[in-house]
């Protein structure tokens, strides 16, 4: 349901003066946040709006054009105060210990800073008068709740790594059209419904939204979270409607229409339409049940298995910032966001725990680029090996396998036959890696989008095997090429050698030439979970081995490894959380 | 690439080839330079703040300048300095949810650039509703924008409600408001 237009920007307008009268509150934020996502006429007003409150803020336009550009001995001599001018104590303080050049700059504040008019605090309260007699009626400050339009029937409240087939990409925040029919071919969403409900959908799905209270799933896996009083919602599939209070279930349809629902908590009832009728059926927690639709045969008793079922999206990376220019292309890295047994955590570059590049075999691969670094580059090449905070600075394209190397791991530190060493790169971390909830290693890339977008996958396993341990394969990034979260990289060299490398020793000493970028690149990143590996929580490693996934011709080009710290307790997520 | 002279203490010195780039600078810095606060403020909404990173975005523009290609526009430069400290500002302050910061930070600032030509033509059509205002109404712009005390002081200073002037000066704000586009409207129509 497409929110009216004139409403919306009735609401909005409410909400930017709001703002403009420093009233806004934090629900009144999100909602106006909301709107600015949601629709490009809302940025669109906002912009205007706001161009007209600063046009005000500016004064008297002609008369401050009309106004002689200030002189080089205006700027020498512009230490001496000018009383006539009314000046905002900020811009006098700001100015009274700059640079020379800061003194420009301030001076230059000097010209859209409006001098006073003659309006004087002794006829203020006849002035104040004047406007309540003459003015109309006063506006509301707050937009009446009642004007305002119904929220949108249901919205994307989260994503991790979602793609549409034929459909738009979707951002938090935006409203799903009615009755149209979505196929989530790649990750998961959460939806969020008006009546309250939430539904997680993993790929592969195919659903329609039909209300604000009303999912129609006709093929994929659905969990339901009705629990907060979202009593009238109903999941619908092509087989049986799964109406429900107060519950938290998981649905599941599969090609032919057929549907297994698993209830986690609570009780729902299943009805379908029958030969004879409808009919009904009463499932409890803890059970589950096999439809096949038209009402023939009796829906089967099945295993129950919570095991699929979500209340939230997988612990992964969702965001990273760092340096930049003013094009917005990054250098280095400043902070990483993640989501860690579902809570959002922020780290700063500092936290991290870095990774030193200690063997390398390229044996396998068919490129031989091997170093990135910055423009103005001055180290030496053995630095390229250690952990700094550039994404301009790494060693690219180790060699890889299909299938991950799971003997012991060869390198001349274990042998001195070159032809035994094994293609890939071990990372070195400088303190142990602790295994916590979520993610554990940040593994952040160099791409271009004339490369795979869905970025270079790639093995990772502990250095040395033990009981238990194994390698595991990363095949989705949490932030790829498209989406919104990677971020452009500044420029850099990258440099080749002419022969295949099969050690660090002898990637030092190879020849190398420059190699021309042409295209943009793009720094995308991964995340590791020590589990997959085999480790249990509290266990910790300081090796990891890294091979390419040999899937194709493109090779993983590591610009940045780090580990996370450790993740105590709840108690400590929930501090650190609130502090940021 | 082209050099900025400095002397010994790292200070810009004055040549007649700096003088030459000093009044390029402000020639095209003074031309934009509304535009480019206003760039700021539409994407940082708070005052003090706004000023802040305009400030800070003056010097690094000047800092820069020996980086401008005039073959470009010197307006789209500047914002694009001007969106990377605003982006500085918000990587630390964003994370607090006291003040409203709209996001996103690159589309919105995108969108305004698009249109810098409409925002000049929008100023030029707010001069003439100022002037359209009852006396009472332009008193309270005066107040509110262009004297040196804030509202709340003045509403102190009088007694005054502060809501009833906040609430005064929103509705002649969007009677402004109203009054730009409709001009807009007329002249784009009568094309």
């Amino acid at each position: 349901m497409a929110m009216n237009k004139k409403a919306m920007l009735t609401e909005l307008q409410g909400l930017i003066e709001l703002l403009l009268n420093h009233s806004l509150s934090p629900a009144d934020q999100e909602r106006l946040q909301f709107l600015l996502n949601s629709h490009p006429a809302a940025r669109s007003y906002y912009l205007d709006y706001m161009d007209l409150h600063v046009q005000l803020k500016l004064g008297d336009k002609k008369e401050l054009e009309s106004r002689p550009v200030i002189s080089d001995r205006d700027l020498r001599s512009w230490g001496a105060a000018d009383h006539r001018r009314k000046l905002s104590r900020r811009i006098l303080l700001s100015t009274a210990s700059a640079t020379a050049a800061i003194v420009f700059a301030a001076a230059m504040l000097l010209l859209w800073t409006r001098p006073s008019d003659n309006t004087t605090a002794a006829n203020a309260t006849q002035l104040v008068h004047s406007l309540t007699e003459t003015a109309a009626p006063p506006l509301q400050n707050s937009p009446p709740s009642a004007s305002r339009p119904a929220p949108p029937a249901v919205i994307l409240e989260e994503e991790a790594g979602a793609r549409f087939y034929h459909s738009s990409p979707l951002r938090p925040g935006d409203p799903l059209t009615l009755n149209q029919q979505y196929t989530l071919v790649e990750g998961h969403i959460v939806l969020r419904f008006s009546c309250g409900a939430q539904a997680i959908l993993d790929a592969p799905a195919v659903f329609e939204p039909r209300s604000g209270e009303q999912l129609f799933v006709s093929f994929g896996t659905c969990s339901i979270d009705a629990n907060n009083g979202s009593e009238r919602f109903q999941v619908v599939t092509p087989s049986s409607l799964f109406a429900q209070r107060d519950t938290r279930y998981l649905v599941t349809v599969d090609e032919l229409g057929g549907s297994e629902v698993h209830v986690i908590e609570g009780r729902i009832s299943a009805i379908e339409p029958g030969i004879t009728g409808k009919r009904e059926t009463q499932i409890s927690s803890g059970q589950a049940r096999k439809y096949q639709g038209g009402g023939d045969p009796l829906p089967a008793a099945i295993a129950y298995s919570a095991d699929r079922y979500r209340n939230r999206l997988p612990d992964r990376l969702v965001a990273f910032d760092g340096e930049r220019n003013e094009l917005g292309e990054i250098a280095t890295l400043e902070t990483v966001s993640v989501i860690r047994r579902g809570q959002l955590i922020h780290y700063s570059f500092n936290e991290l725990i870095g990774g030193d590049v200690v063997s390398f075999c390229e044996r396998g691969a068919a490129k031989t680029t091997n170093f990135i670094l910055p423009l103005d580059f001055n180290g030496e090449r053995a630095d390229l090996c250690l952990h700094d905070n550039s994404f301009l600075t790494g060693i690219l394209n180790p060699g890889g396998a299909v299938h991950p190397y799971l003997d012991e791991i060869q390198t001349p530190e274990t042998t001195t036959k070159s032809s035994e060493w094994t293609p890939g790169m071990t990372i070195r971390f400088r303190k142990p890696v602790i295994n916590s909830p979520g993610p554990d290693i940040l593994i952040f890339d160099a791409q271009t989008a004339v490369h795979p977008l869905e970025g270079d996958f790639y093995h990772v396993r502990p250095l040395i095997l033990k009981p238990g341990y194994s390698a595991t394969s990363i095949r989705q990034l949490d932030i790829d090429m498209l989406s919104p979260a990677s971020i452009p990289m500044q420029k850099f060299i990258l440099l080749e050698t002419s022969t295949v490398i099969s050690s660090l020793d002898e990637l030092m000493r190879a020849p190398l030439r420059p190699s021309n970028i042409s295209i943009n690149y793009r720094v995308t990143a991964s995340s590791v979970d020590l589990s997959d590996m085999g480790l249990a929580e509290g266990e910790s490693l300081t090796e990891i081995f890294l091979q390419d996934a040999m899937d194709n011709e493109h090779r993983i080009d590591p610009v940045m490894i780090v580990g996370l710290p450790e993740l105590i307790d709840e108690e400590k997520v929930s501090s650190r959380r609130q502090s940021h | 690439m082209r050099t900025i002279p400095f002397d010994d203490s790292g200070q810009w010195s004055k040549t007649p080839n700096a003088d030459e780039r000093y009044e390029e600078f402000l020639r095209l810095f003074s031309k934009d330079r509304h535009r480019i606060f206003a760039h700021v403020f539409a994407l940082i909404p708070h005052e003090a703040d706004a000023e802040d990173v305009f400030q800070r975005c003056s010097v690094v523009l000047w800092r820069k300048f020996h980086e401008f290609d005039p073959e470009y526009r010197f307006l789209s430069w500047a914002c694009g300095i001007a969106v990377n400290e605003v982006r500085n500002f918000l990587r630390t302050r964003r994370r607090s949810r006291v003040k409203f910061f709209p996001e996103p930070t690159e589309l919105l600032s995108a969108e305004r650039l698009a249109r810098e030509d409409e925002f000049s033509e929008r100023g030029i059509a707010l001069q003439e509703c100022l002037e359209r205002l009852r006396p009472a109404e332009r008193n309270l712009i005066q107040i509110a924008y262009w004297e040196e005390q804030t509202l709340k002081e003045f509403a102190d200073a009088t007694g005054s409600s502060l809501q009833v002037l906040y609430n005064r000066l929103s509705k002649i704000r969007k009677s402004l408001f109203d009054c730009i586009n409709r001009r807009l409207s007329q002249e784009n129509g009568n094309e």
